[in-house]
């Protein structure tokens, strides 16, 4: 009898360890296409498409941002009350290279409560400010607000630091699922590396989940050959700049030889 | 579509873009005798090169660009080679001297304040002096020129000069210390303004030196040559800066244009020459003048560069 009853528990056991999962556990579904931009000779950015499934009630935020560090940047103030030039350096520190923020509907739309109250979703350039802390370069503290909003406008001019209300779409799904896409526009500065593109759900001025992808950004072919020269063989890399520059010179003034003499 | 991707710059570029603003600096040293990095490396940055490669990859170019413009005006019968050796010897020797010096300027704080009010007042300078006496000379051109007494001081103490030498292109007799103390002080300036010294040397050889135009212009192109094989060498080796990419595309306009300027050049006179050029360097400094005088649009900038 004992032995039938721990069978029964056993089978019962391995039974709910084998059971699909209900809704509520089910993994976001992400995608990306493509997952690993190569830049080749003729790279001028890309758009990588993010499509995926989310509750039919939620919104959706997509966020492409890599490593957090500190960058150095010469700040311009008035020398003499009258000169504007490069007065110092200023310190960012837990800034990220690069934020694109692409979402359903504004952040301040999507960080408000049902009862109308402003949540911190940790999102958005507002909530990025307050991440990030800047120093002069003694490691003084410097005018937070002022210095971001200018870094933001540096970043802005370079297509790295961008934000999208209205970009991601939803397609009509059924009661539980919605599906969404969002074609975000890679610029060209984005430097080769590993980033995370990451999507955020959002119900009642909350995240109620998030799901995350790894996007690479690699060189390939003769950008790659020029990066391997330039890196790990800097002497015969200079060297070879120098005598290519001198052979094209050298040329150039054999071809206007020969049409002179013509 | 004419994208080419510059991996040291990490941007995109526009081919006929960057070909053609090669074709235009290229043109201005063929004509002046110039590298042109006053010109090129401001308007690389505004088109999205970070400052630091911008430099670099312009002194790679400028290897191409005097190669060609040199090789057009030695057909020419322009370079003299001994006075050029003289002045790239004192160059280096400057150069070296300069990055020193650099050195304890930054140490003292407001080095970049000093280097860019010293860049802007030079500039200024020059180009006026240069675009008077051009302007004189042409008006007068007819007159036999009387030497005012200054410059025949000047001219008495460089004849009391010991090894006293004869500059058989430039057709003048002088002592080798002169083009090596000029060579030296260009040198230093150079370094510090952290500019070839085409527009610095040009002057000093034609006021200074007392050289022809013509022949100031095919030797000082003779000289940048050297200076920036050594700047590209150091810059690609020590600060991995130089986007080789970036500049065979400058550098396929700039040869070009560098043939062309020459032999446009040889259609000019020497005063035109020099009011052309002086008029050139003047815009450059107004310009700068407006950059110090207007707020920029943003407070930020990335290291390197002005």
């Amino acid at each position: 009898m004992l032995r039938k009853i721990s069978l029964v528990l056993v089978f019962t056991l391995i039974g709910l360890i084998c059971l699909p999962p209900g809704n509520d556990a089910a993994p976001l579904k992400l995608d990306l296409k493509p997952a690993e931009i190569l830049i080749g000779t003729l790279y001028n950015g890309t758009t990588v498409s993010v499509t995926g499934e989310i509750p039919t009630t939620s919104d959706a935020v997509i966020l492409l941002t890599g490593e957090r560090g500190a960058v150095s940047l010469k700040k311009k103030g008035k020398a003499l009350g009258l000169l504007w030039m490069n007065m110092g350096k200023v310190v960012l520190h837990n800034i990220p290279d690069v934020y694109l923020i692409y979402s359903s509907k504004s952040i301040s739309d999507l960080s408000r409560s049902p009862e109308g109250t402003q949540m911190d979703l940790g999102l958005g350039f507002q909530s990025l400010e307050k991440q990030v802390t800047i120093t002069s370069d003694a490691g003084e503290p410097e005018d937070n607000s002022e210095l971001f909003a200018e870094f933001q406008k540096l970043k802005r001019s370079e297509d790295l630091y961008v934000s999208f209300e209205n970009g991601v779409q939803f397609q009509p799904g059924d009661e539980t699922f919605k599906q969404f896409s969002a074609d975000i526009a890679i610029p060209p500065r984005l430097k080769k590396g590993q980033y995370e593109m990451t999507l955020f759900v959002i119900q009642d001025g909350a995240v109620i989940e998030k799901a995350s992808r790894v996007l690479v950004v690699k060189e390939v072919g003769f950008p790659a050959f020029i990066s391997f020269m330039a890196w790990e063989h800097s002497a015969i890399y200079g060297i070879l700049a120098a005598a290519i520059a001198i052979c094209a010179g050298l040329l150039m003034g054999f071809i206007f030889s020969k049409k002179v003499k013509k | 579509m004419w994208h080419f991707y510059l991996p040291i710059a990490g941007n995109s570029v526009n081919v006929l873009l960057i070909f053609g603003l090669g074709g235009f600096v290229g043109l201005l040293s063929g004509i002046f005798g110039v590298g042109g990095g006053f010109l090129l490396t401001p308007l690389l940055i505004m088109f999205g090169i970070p400052p630091t490669v911008a430099a670099a990859s312009d002194s790679n170019q400028i290897v191409g660009a005097s190669t060609s413009g040199t090789v057009a005006h030695y057909r020419l019968g322009n370079v003299d080679f001994k006075m050029g050796i003289l002045l790239l010897v004192g160059g280096i020797l400057g150069g070296t001297f300069g990055v020193q010096i650099i050195k304890i300027l930054r140490q003292t704080g407001n080095a970049d304040f000093l280097i860019t009010i010293t860049y802007v007042v030079m500039l200024g300078v020059i180009g006026w002096y240069m675009f008077i006496e051009s302007l004189q000379s042409l008006r007068r051109k007819d007159i036999a020129k009387a030497a005012p007494a200054r410059e025949s001081n000047y001219a008495r103490f460089m004849k009391k000069l010991p090894w006293q030498t004869d500059f058989t292109k430039s057709g003048i007799r002088m002592s080798i210390i002169l083009p090596l103390f000029f060579g030296t002080l260009v040198g230093i300036l150079s370094a510090i303004m952290g500019v070839g010294g085409g527009f610095l040397m040009v002057p000093v050889m034609v006021y200074l030196l007392r050289m022809p135009m013509h022949v100031v212009v095919g030797t000082s192109l003779f000289q940048i040559l050297f200076t920036c094989i050594n700047v590209t060498f150091m810059q690609a080796y020590m600060n991995k800066t130089v986007d080789f990419v970036l500049a065979v595309i400058l550098l396929l306009g700039s040869t070009l244009g560098a043939q062309i300027g020459s032999n446009l050049g040889k259609k000019l006179k020497g005063d035109q020459l020099k009011i052309l050029l002086a008029s050139l360097v003047l815009l450059v400094a107004v310009k700068m003048a407006f950059d110090l005088l207007l707020p920029p649009s943003i407070m930020l900038a990335y290291l390197g560069g002005h």
